[in-house]
């Protein structure tokens, strides 16, 4: 039968899967509210004039640290995806990493790096340095760990641009750089958005950077009702952060455009492209990589280096430390593998659905991410033990609260490429005879492979550091290396934790060499 | 061209998507199988004594790391033949945890880092009395006075001093000494540290709500460095970022320790008889709901017996409560100490320490 093309979805049955994983991580709003109306005297709190202002404080910060995420991290994509760079492949692989260190390691490695009687210091002969702590090393620190958010993404779409395109600006008479502007960074702009917004987002719900830098934020506040046991209370002023985040969305959903698609086909793309040479600024890119590497990267192995030179041999009951990678691997490759398969029907429904009701989906996933872990793992607590107390503190059940919490960033990459994939590519297929499912898996899928797996390294390398919701729902005596190294580094045994958090690093290199190589197979 | 074609309000499909995902959830609602009571071992025999019916496995949820205690735990694996599942996790986050869980909570045991989250559970009733042989062994100041909870470790507040910058004389003699403005930018201090939000309840007890008020506000116009937690400040005194930090004694020796030898210029100071120098504990107690509440208070009695206590004293460096074990080299003992008389148990006001705390803005 030949598909009635005129129907805005295609297949009722693929599109409200859309809803599946939105109704799961509405879990977390519907906590937050049953909580927060136990909560006693918490709304008064917010009408207190310090709390607002940790609010504002919160909110600069995020969108300073997005600010700076996106002039680092656009050139290094372009650098690393359409550039004769030395070693560009390598450089995507290592810029990438920061996102697989705990907030807290690489706060307490920029004050180990720069704080006062620190490395920094020590080098220039114990001379006075700039004081680490507060906005400006809270800045510094979540920025050199979250610009991957942005990476990722606008670096599989500068390799998803289809060169075509360019080459007929140029034979239409525009100038590289007019192309440039014009063509590939129209289509390129989105991805830039959608990154921006995870920054943001990161920035909003993290704690560990900013307690140690100590500048107050919003969380904060959290926290503190979190330690008084009050769950109300902790849950009316994550329900202030996650409006603040309803009204990012908002934003970011407004300032995206929503335009046609550009003429792609299986085939054509940016990597059969000839690289951009550099020329003359081949250097400089390299020492710009190098740079940035070396903030984000090298000093905080130093640091760690530094800790495990200490020895400190008192682990007697650790677990081996292939043990525990072999657990973070089985959990964070399970969780990158749900949530690229979940995330499917939402981006596809972000992309082509028409009405709100099949865009929301896309919203709604953003509520498990945009809230500390630490108030999103005891709504867990709470579904775990009342609903499918079967499967409660299982590795199963520890998957599923990685996924409510990181699905996003699945959806981050692939809802702005599936955008620059025309819909009429897919409604050719259809009319071809294949299936609404066929047609997005045979078609689509295939133009938007490099975001899609972009998005499952983006989860992987998250779940690996992940620990509040670890710590509720895994089973007793199953520990991963984020659990382990955040153990030690509590007692202060660092020498033994230094071990864990390099092995975390290492295994962040996985899911990226796949990525690399998935999305670079076409040019040898 | 696609594009333009508009499709105002709900088509049906898109009620449908809406309602499908919506009858698979109630579906697996129904489908999902009974709350687990049934992790009872199948063999177990009906009418033997009571603690041959609870299953040969104890839970336990420990806000005390790994790192520390898993020794005991396993040593006690060893001599009992029961086992032990351990849940190690944060003191405040399992208490909220169990709070959550409620009834359905599959713990059996609350080992906590400090007598405050003890306390928030006994509040909701969710500890169950412990037997008067456990209580008894531990002094009447290091546990719950309705016998809920016991000490199983002590760890004395102290002023950690750099001692390339300071000598213990320089130092006051009491907490109030810091209120001098020449301590300006030379405190640090976690106010949202369990331990000495303990330290400000039981000034609040003592010297009363205006004293323990002007005494925050005080340290604060010297504005101390908030550090999240008792490590972080101690290893700033070690760099000499502060000259003193006000945390929980093991900190400065289990530091030592790792710091194996390097150069690390902290020490103790103990505050004679001064609230400053108090006596915190880690402790346990028994899960109102534990399906194996027997079990569960042999293994609390454990971590009293002199097995257990060598662990703490010797490797993490706190004050045995229990028997003669003696302590690491360096470390006053415990008799040495002009402790406050205090007792534990009432010091159970954590609402109005918080809400005092805020108002000093010493936490937002």
């Amino acid at each position: 039968m030949i598909p009635r093309l005129t129907r805005p979805l295609q297949g009722i049955g693929f599109a409200s899967l859309a809803w599946l994983p939105a109704a799961f991580v509405l879990l977390v709003p519907i906590w937050l509210v049953i909580r927060a109306s136990e909560g006693e005297g918490v709304w008064a709190r917010l009408a207190d004039d310090r709390v607002l202002a940790l609010l504002g404080r919160s909110v600069g910060l995020a969108l300073a640290v997005a600010a700076a995420s996106v002039a680092l991290a656009v050139p290094l994509a372009f650098l690393t995806a359409r550039t004769d760079l030395p070693g560009r492949r390598w450089w995507a692989v290592l810029l990438a990493l920061p996102l697989a260190m705990p907030s807290y390691v690489g706060a307490f490695a920029l004050v180990g790096a720069a704080g006062r009687g620190g490395m920094l210091s020590t080098m220039l002969g114990g001379a006075a340095v700039p004081e680490v702590y507060g906005f400006w090393g809270a800045f510094l620190s979540l920025t050199l760990l979250g610009y991957p958010y942005v990476l990722l993404p606008v670096r599989a779409a500068f390799l998803e641009v289809d060169p075509r395109l360019v080459e007929s600006a140029r034979v239409l008479g525009e100038g590289a750089l007019g192309a440039f502007w014009r063509v590939t960074v129209p289509l390129v702009a989105p991805a830039i958005g959608s990154g921006a917004l995870m920054v943001v987002l990161y920035s909003l719900s993290d704690f560990g950077a900013v307690s140690i830098l100590q500048f107050d934020t919003f969380t904060r506040v959290i926290f503190v009702q979190h330690d008084a046991f009050d769950r109300g209370g902790a849950a009316a002023l994550s329900l202030v952060l996650l409006a603040l985040t309803a009204t990012v969305l908002v934003v970011e959903s407004a300032a995206r455009r929503r335009r046609a698609g550009y003429a792609s086909r299986r085939g054509a793309r940016a990597t059969d492209a000839k690289p951009v040479s550099l020329g003359a600024w081949r250097a400089p890119a390299f020492l710009a990589c190098a740079v940035v590497a070396a903030g984000s990267l090298l000093v905080p192995v130093g640091i760690v280096l530094g800790w495990a030179s200490r020895g400190g041999n008192v682990c007697t009951f650790c677990t081996p430390i292939d043990e525990l990678a072999a657990s973070s691997l089985l959990v964070a490759a399970s969780t990158a593998a749900v949530c690229m398969i979940l995330v499917l029907p939402v981006a596809r429904a972000a992309a082509r659905g028409r009405s709100l009701l099949l865009r929301l989906p896309d919203r709604v996933i953003y509520a498990g991410f945009a809230i500390p872990g630490t108030v999103v793992a005891l709504a867990l607590v709470f579904a775990g033990t009342r609903w499918v107390p079967a499967i409660y503190q299982t590795v199963p059940a520890l998957v599923l609260a990685c996924v409510l919490r990181f699905l996003p960033q699945a959806a981050d990459p692939l809802r702005p490429a599936m955008a620059r994939v025309p819909v009429h590519v897919e409604e050719a297929a259809r009319t071809l005879g294949a299936g609404p499912l066929g047609g997005f898996v045979r078609v689509t899928l295939p133009l938007v492979a490099g975001s899609w797996l972009a998005g499952g390294a983006l989860v992987f390398l998250t779940t690996v550091k992940e620990l509040p919701a670890t710590l509720v729902m895994r089973p007793a005596g199953f520990d991963t290396l984020a659990t382990e190294l955040w153990d030690l580094t509590n007692e202060g045994y660092l020498g033994e934790a230094a071990w864990r958090a390099l092995a975390l690093l290492a295994l962040g290199v996985v899911p990226m060499l796949v990525l690399v190589a998935w999305t670079e197979r076409r040019r040898r | 061209m696609a594009n333009e074609r508009s499709n105002e309000g709900l088509s049906r499909r898109d009620l449908l998507s809406l309602a499908v995902p919506a009858l698979v959830a109630v579906a697996c609602g129904d489908a999902a199988p009974p709350p687990a009571g049934s992790s009872a071992a199948p063999g177990a025999s009906a009418n033997a004594s009571p603690k041959k019916e609870e299953p040969k496995k104890v839970v336990v949820y420990s806000g005390r790391s790994k790192s520390m205690v898993e020794g005991v735990f396993d040593a006690y694996r060893k001599s009992s033949g029961v086992e032990v599942e351990v849940r190690y996790g944060d003191t405040t986050a399992l208490a909220n945890q169990l709070i959550e869980e409620g009834k359905a909570s599959p713990a059996d045991v609350f080992f906590a880092q400090d007598a405050g989250a003890l306390g928030a559970l006994v509040k909701k009733g969710l500890l169950a009395k412990l037997p008067e042989a456990t209580l008894s062994r531990v002094d009447a100041r290091f546990r719950a006075v309705d016998g809920t909870w016991v000490g199983t470790s002590g760890r004395a507040r102290v002023v950690a001093y750099n001692t390339d910058k300071l000598k213990a004389e320089d130092l006051p003699r009491s907490l109030d000494g810091f209120t001098d403005p020449k301590w300006k930018g030379r405190i640090g201090w976690s106010p949202s540290n369990a331990s000495f939000q303990a330290y400000v309840t039981a000034l609040r007890k003592v010297k009363g709500d205006a004293a323990a008020e002007a005494w925050l506000l005080a340290v604060r116009a010297n504005e101390p460095k908030d550090y999240p937690k008792n490590g972080p400040a101690v290893q700033a005194v070690a760099k000499g970022e502060i000259d003193v930090a006000f945390v929980n004694h093991y900190y400065v020796y289990r530091l030592r320790k790792e710091a194996a030898g390097a150069k690390f210029p902290v020490e103790c100071f103990f505050p004679p008889g001064d609230l400053g120098a108090m006596m915190n504990v880690a402790g346990a107690g028994v899960v109102a709901t534990s399906k194996a509440p027997r079990r569960a208070e042999e293994l609390v009695a454990a971590l009293l017996a002199d097995e257990a206590q060598k662990v703490f004293a010797l490797e993490n460096f706190e004050y045995p409560l229990t028997g003669s074990v003696k302590l690491p080299e360096g470390i006053p003992e415990i008799a040495k100490l002009e402790l406050p008389t205090l007792d534990l148990g009432s010091i159970d006001d954590l609402e109005g320490t918080m809400a005092l705390l805020r108002k000093t803005k010493a936490l937002p």
